[in-house]
């Protein structure tokens, strides 16, 4: 039962466009060098999907995918090309068979991209 | 504004955008391509992974709903998405989405420019019409700067 910790990149401009093409969210904010520019960004920046993604498969990794009942995301800094993510348990509260916990993907700086909850159940035989 | 239907659409759980999916979020579990070894997790088919009810975003209009919503684009970020799982979704489903406005916040801002918080839930039902996961997403409007 000890929680795992897994690190993603450093991100790259190719993971951005393939989590675009795979959820379909082409907003060119997150892949037009020159738009996102005009629109203020120095660069473009990774969705909040995309790490809420990254981040789930710590929860998957650790408690089960048919153990969880819910999987809820909060966005707090954008994840930029070169950024290193660092998936961690921040806080987990076991009460027999059902856990609940806040899981975060931290930038290489320190700063939090998002937080995540999660609740699970029947984790056992885990 | 409470109960207005957003979009809705139906989509078959694809194979190929499951592992698409977990390509792009970098999770290499077998169980997302391969159908032996989500039998052996005990999965009825290839499971796809928590968050994939985003591939949505192919058959939504993101602009179109957040003028339905009488919403600036240029000032909507999403804060938070959440989900709700009946059973895990699997590849063979074919789900129907249906987004309803379910609340409507306003906060002042300091120089003028309020901020409102609208809470979208979609019900991703199956074939049998049953519930298998339930999206909750809060889009914020900022104040103009």
């Amino acid at each position: 039962m000890r929680p795992p910790e897994l690190t993603v990149g450093p991100i790259t401009r190719t993971d951005i466009v393939r989590f675009a093409g795979a959820g379909g969210d082409f907003n060119p904010l997150h892949h037009d060098e020159e738009y996102a520019r005009a629109a203020g960004s120095p660069t473009v920046f990774a969705m909040g999907q995309m790490q809420a993604g990254m981040l789930s498969r710590l929860a998957t990794d650790w408690l089960g995918l048919d153990a969880i009942e819910s999987y809820k995301v909060r966005f707090s800094a954008k994840v930029w090309p070169g950024d290193v993510l660092t998936l961690r348990v921040a806080e987990q509260e076991r009460d027999g068979d059902r856990v609940e916990a806040v899981l975060e993907a931290v930038r290489q700086d320190g700063e939090v991209a998002v937080r995540a909850w999660v609740r699970a159940i029947d984790i056992n035989d885990r | 504004m409470i109960g207005t239907l957003v979009d809705e659409y139906t989509f078959a759980v694809e194979p190929g955008k499951v592992l698409e999916l977990a390509r792009a979020i970098k999770d290499p579990a077998a169980r997302y391509v391969d159908a032996g070894a989500a039998r052996e997790e005990g999965f009825t088919g290839v499971p796809a992974p928590l968050t994939y009810t985003v591939v949505a975003g192919h058959h939504r209009d993101a602009a179109a709903a957040v003028e339905l919503l009488g919403l600036d684009i240029a000032r909507v970020v999403v804060g938070e998405v959440g989900w709700e799982y009946e059973r895990p979704v699997v590849v063979g489903d074919v789900l129907h989405g249906r987004r309803t406005v379910v609340d409507v916040k306003r906060k002042a801002g300091s120089r003028g420019g309020g901020m409102t918080f609208v809470t979208l839930e979609t019900e991703f039902l199956d074939a049998g019409g049953d519930v298998v996961v339930r999206q909750r997403e809060v889009l914020i409007e900022t104040g103009r700067s």
